[in-house]
C-alpha cells in the first residue's frame, strides 16, 4: 500500500502539470478564438463637401481635438470635445458634451442628449452632417417584419456590399428562389443554396449541395460548420459577415 | 480532396471550450491535490480537508450548472481560469494552514458572490452611471476610516480588525474594484475636462490615503491603474508622460525627505547581506523555489511552507516549489493573456465603459502579479502584495473575483441567452 501511495504521489506530479497546462492554455486559446471585427454601423455625410465619415464604434467622440474619433480640426466653431455619437439599446443618440456652440438636430438645439434616426441633420458648430444608420437601431426588423427588441445582441448577417444587416430570427435560407429569406437573383446561385440555423452548438452554416458551393472565410463548406462572430460567408459573388 | 479540405477547415477553427469536460478535468486536478495533501499527512484533520474540497467542488459544479444549463450561457473561459487559480490557492492554504482553511473557503464563496453581483451591475450601463458617485464616496470613506481606526500589520496601517480578531479586512483591496468602476464609468463624458478632473481628484484621494497608510505596494498598483485609465480616457500620451514624471519626482522627494520610507526597502538588491534579517523570506524563497524543478516536489513536501507568510507574500515560491515551475509560469502567462484578450476585444465592446474597465482590471491583475513575482525575487523592491487568486486572504480574493467580472463583461455573449432548439425548428437566441 505504501509503495502504491509513493508511486501515486510520484506520478501525480506529472499528471497535475499536464492537466494544469492543458486547462489554462486551452482556455486562453479559446478566448482568442473570437475575432472581433469592425463594421460600418452608421455614416455621417458632411454636407459641405459630401465626404462620408464611417462610424465603427458604439461610442464615437466628435470634436476639434486630435484625440477625438472624428477630428474636425478645420472647424473653428467646433469645441475640442464637442459631442458623442452613441449606440444604445434604444437606438442612436447624440450627446452634447458641454460644447460652446451646441449641437443641433434638424435645426433645433439639443439640451443634453437627443435620439437621432436615418436622414436627420446634425450640426456640430458650423459642421453640418447628415446621419444614416446601416441597419443598427431600434427600427431594425427581422425577416417577419417584427421589431428586433435587443438588436445589440441579435445575430445578423451584414451584406458587405452595402453594409445592410439581415437579422436572424431562426433558420435562414439563402438562394435564388423567391421564398428564400435572402434572395440572391443570380444564375449561378442554386434555388436553395445555403442555410444558416441555430442548434445546440450555436449558429451553423450548411451548404445545400449547391453546384458552386458555399465558402466560409474563403474555404469550401462541407456539410455544416459553426459560425463565430466576424466570419465571412460567401455565396457566389455575394459576401456576408456573421455578427452576434 | 473533400476529406483533405474538411481536415483543413477543422484545423482552422478553434472551437470554444466544452465546460463539462474542462470542469471534470479541473475536478480531477483538485481531487489529486486533495489526495496529495492527505498522503503527505500534513492535514491533521481529514474532515477539514474533505469538507473544504467537497464544498468548493460542489460550488464549482453548481455555478456551471446554473449558468450553463439553466441560464443557457455559452462562454466560460474566464470562469474556468478563475476557478482553477482559486483552486490552487485553496490547496496551498488547506495544506499549510489547515486551521485557516474554512476562513479561506468562506472568502472564496464571498468572492464568487461578488463576481455574480458585479456581472449583474455591469449588465446595464445606466445602473453603472447611477452607482458611480455613491461607490466613489464609499471608497474614499472606507480608506479614510482605515486611516483612523486601522491597525498596523507588517509595516502598513491597512487592516481593520473587528471583534477582537474575529474578522480582519483590508479595505484597500475592495477599493480596487471601486477604483476601476468609477474610472471607467463615464460613457459620453469620457473626454470632458470636468469628468477627468473629478477622476483625478478621486484617484489622488485614494493614492494619498494609501501612502499615508504606508501601503506602498497597493499605492503603486493604484497609480499604475490610474495611468492606464487616464491614457484610455484621454488618449493623450503627453499628459501621461507628465503624470509619470511628476510621480517619479514625488517618489524621489519622499525617499529623500522621509528616510523611514527608504528604510523599508533597505534590503532591496542586498537580500543575501540581510539573509538572516529582513531578507530572510526572499532568500529562502529563491533557494526553495528552484528546488521544486519543473514538476514540483508535490503538495506537502516543500520547505518554504515553514517560512512566515508562505501562502500570502511568498505564494509564487510555494507554487514553484510544490507544483513546479511549469505550472507557475503557465499561471503568469494566463495573466498576460487576459490583458491581450482585453486589448483585442476592446474595439468590439458595446461601450467604452466595458473596454476601459476590462483593460484596467486585467492590467491591474497583471501588474499586481508582476509586482509580487519580481518583488519576492528581488528584481523590484518587495512590497508584499499578493499573487491574484492564489495568495491567502479574504479581501484579496473578493477583489480578484470582482475584477475578473469586468473582463467577463466585455464579451457580449456574457449577457446572451442561448436557448435550446424547439420541436418546431423555430429556434431563437435572445
Amino acid at each position: 500500500m505504501e509503495q502504491f501511495l509513493t508511486q501515486f504521489e510520484y506520478l501525480s506530479r506529472y499528471v497535475l502539470t499536464a492537466a494544469a497546462v492543458f486547462i489554462l492554455l486551452r482556455c486562453v486559446i479559446s478566448l482568442f478564438r473570437l475575432r472581433p471585427r469592425k463594421e460600418v454601423m452608421a455614416t455621417l455625410t458632411n454636407l459641405a463637401d459630401d465626404s462620408e465619415i464611417e462610424i465603427e464604434n458604439w461610442e464615437t467622440s466628435i470634436g476639434r481635438s486630435r484625440t477625438c474619433d472624428i477630428s474636425l480640426k478645420d472647424y473653428g466653431t467646433v469645441s475640442r470635445f464637442h459631442a458623442v455619437l452613441a449606440l444604445r439599446k434604444e437606438g442612436w443618440f447624440v450627446f452634447d458634451t458641454e460644447s460652446k456652440t451646441g449641437v443641433y438636430v434638424n435645426g433645433e438645439q439639443i439640451r443634453r442628449a437627443e435620439r437621432i434616426s436615418d436622414g436627420d441633420t446634425v450640426s456640430f458648430g458650423n459642421a453640418v452632417m447628415k446621419f444614416r444608420s446601416n441597419g443598427y437601431g431600434a427600427d431594425a426588423t427581422d425577416e417577419n417584419g417584427e421589431e428586433v427588441e435587443d438588436f445589440t445582441n441579435a445575430a445578423r448577417l451584414v451584406n458587405l456590399a452595402d453594409n445592410s444587416a439581415f437579422y436572424l430570427g431562426g433558420s435562414c435560407l439563402i438562394g435564388r428562389d423567391r421564398h428564400c429569406n435572402i434572395c440572391l437573383p443570380m444564375r449561378n446561385i442554386a434555388p436553395e443554396h445555403a442555410e444558416i440555423y441555430l442548434n445546440r452548438e450555436g449558429w451553423m452554416v450548411a451548404d445545400l449541395q449547391s453546384e458552386i458551393g458555399t465558402y466560409l472565410n474563403g474555404e469550401l463548406v462541407f456539410g455544416a460548420y459553426p459560425l463565430y462572430d466576424g466570419d465571412i460567408i460567401s455565396v457566389g459573388e455575394y459576401s456576408f459577415m456573421f455578427r452576434e | 480532396m473533400g476529406k483533405d479540405t474538411k481536415k483543413k477547415r477543422r484545423k482552422a477553427y478553434r472551437k470554444p471550450v466544452k465546460w463539462p469536460f474542462f470542469l471534470l478535468l479541473m475536478t480531477v486536478f483538485q481531487l489529486v491535490c486533495m489526495l496529495q495533501i492527505y498522503i503527505n499527512g500534513t492535514q491533521e484533520s481529514t474532515t477539514t480537508l474533505f469538507v473544504v474540497f467537497g464544498v468548493y467542488i460542489a460550488v464549482e459544479w453548481l455555478y456551471f450548472l446554473v449558468f450553463g444549463l439553466f441560464l443557457r450561457r455559452k462562454s466560460f473561459e474566464i470562469e474556468l481560469i478563475a476557478f482553477f487559480l482559486t483552486g490552487i490557492g485553496l490547496t496551498l492554504t488547506t495544506s499549510v494552514y489547515p486551521d485557516k482553511a474554512y476562513t479561506q473557503l468562506i472568502a472564496v464563496l464571498l468572492g464568487i458572490g461578488v463576481f455574480i453581483v458585479m456581472l449583474w451591475i455591469l449588465s446595464d450601463t445606466k445602473r453603472v452611471i447611477r452607482l458611480r458617485m455613491p461607490i466613489a464616496v464609499l471608497a474614499v470613506a472606507a480608506l479614510a476610516v482605515t486611516l483612523i481606526i486601522g491597525k498596523e500589520i507588517n509595516g502598513a496601517k491597512n487592516w481593520i480588525i473587528i471583534g477582537n480578531g474575529l474578522l480582519s479586512i483590508q479595505p484597500s483591496e475592495i477599493v480596487k474594484i471601486a477604483f476601476v468602476f468609477v474610472g471607467a464609468a463615464t460613457l459620453e463624458h469620457l473626454q470632458s475636462t470636468r469628468s477627468l478632473t473629478k477622476y483625478l481628484l478621486f484617484a489622488l484621494g485614494c493614492i494619498g490615503c494609501l501612502f499615508i497608510m504606508k501601503d506602498f505596494g497597493t499605492a503603486l498598483i493604484f497609480f499604475f491603474t490610474f495611468v492606464v485609465m487616464a491614457f484610455l480616457r484621454s488618449g493623450d500620451i503627453k499628459t501621461i508622460f507628465l503624470v509619470c514624471t511628476g510621480a517619479l519626482l514625488g517618489g524621489i522627494g519622499i525617499l529623500t525627505f522621509k528616510p523611514y520610507v527608504a528604510k523599508r526597502f533597505e534590503s532591496y538588491r542586498h537580500i543575501w547581506e540581510y539573509a538572516s534579517t529582513s531578507g530572510y523570506q526572499q532568500v529562502r524563497l529563491l533557494i526553495y523555489a528552484v528546488s521544486g524543478g519543473l514538476f514540483g516536489l508535490g503538495i506537502g513536501n516543500g520547505k518554504l511552507r515553514s517560512v512566515y507568510a508562505a501562502t500570502e507574500d511568498l505564494a509564487f515560491g510555494m507554487v514553484c516549489e510544490e507544483f513546479g515551475i511549469i505550472i507557475a509560469f503557465t499561471v503568469l502567462l494566463t495573466f498576460v493573456a487576459l490583458v491581450v484578450y482585453s486589448i483585442r476585444y476592446a474595439s468590439a465592446a458595446r461601450s467604452t465603459f466595458y473596454s476601459i474597465a476590462a483593460l484596467a482590471a486585467s492590467s491591474l491583475l497583471l501588474f499586481q502579479a508582476a509586482l509580487h513575482v519580481f518583488g519576492v525575487t528581488d528584481l523590484l523592491p518587495w512590497t508584499g502584495v499578493t499573487l491574484p487568486f492564489i495568495s491567502r486572504g479574504g479581501s484579496s480574493m473578493m477583489c480578484c473575483w470582482g475584477l475578473v467580472a469586468f473582463i467577463k463583461a466585455i464579451d457580449v455573449r456574457t449577457y446572451k441567452r442561448y436557448d435550446k432548439i424547439t420541436a418546431g425548428g423555430k429556434e431563437r437566441s435572445k
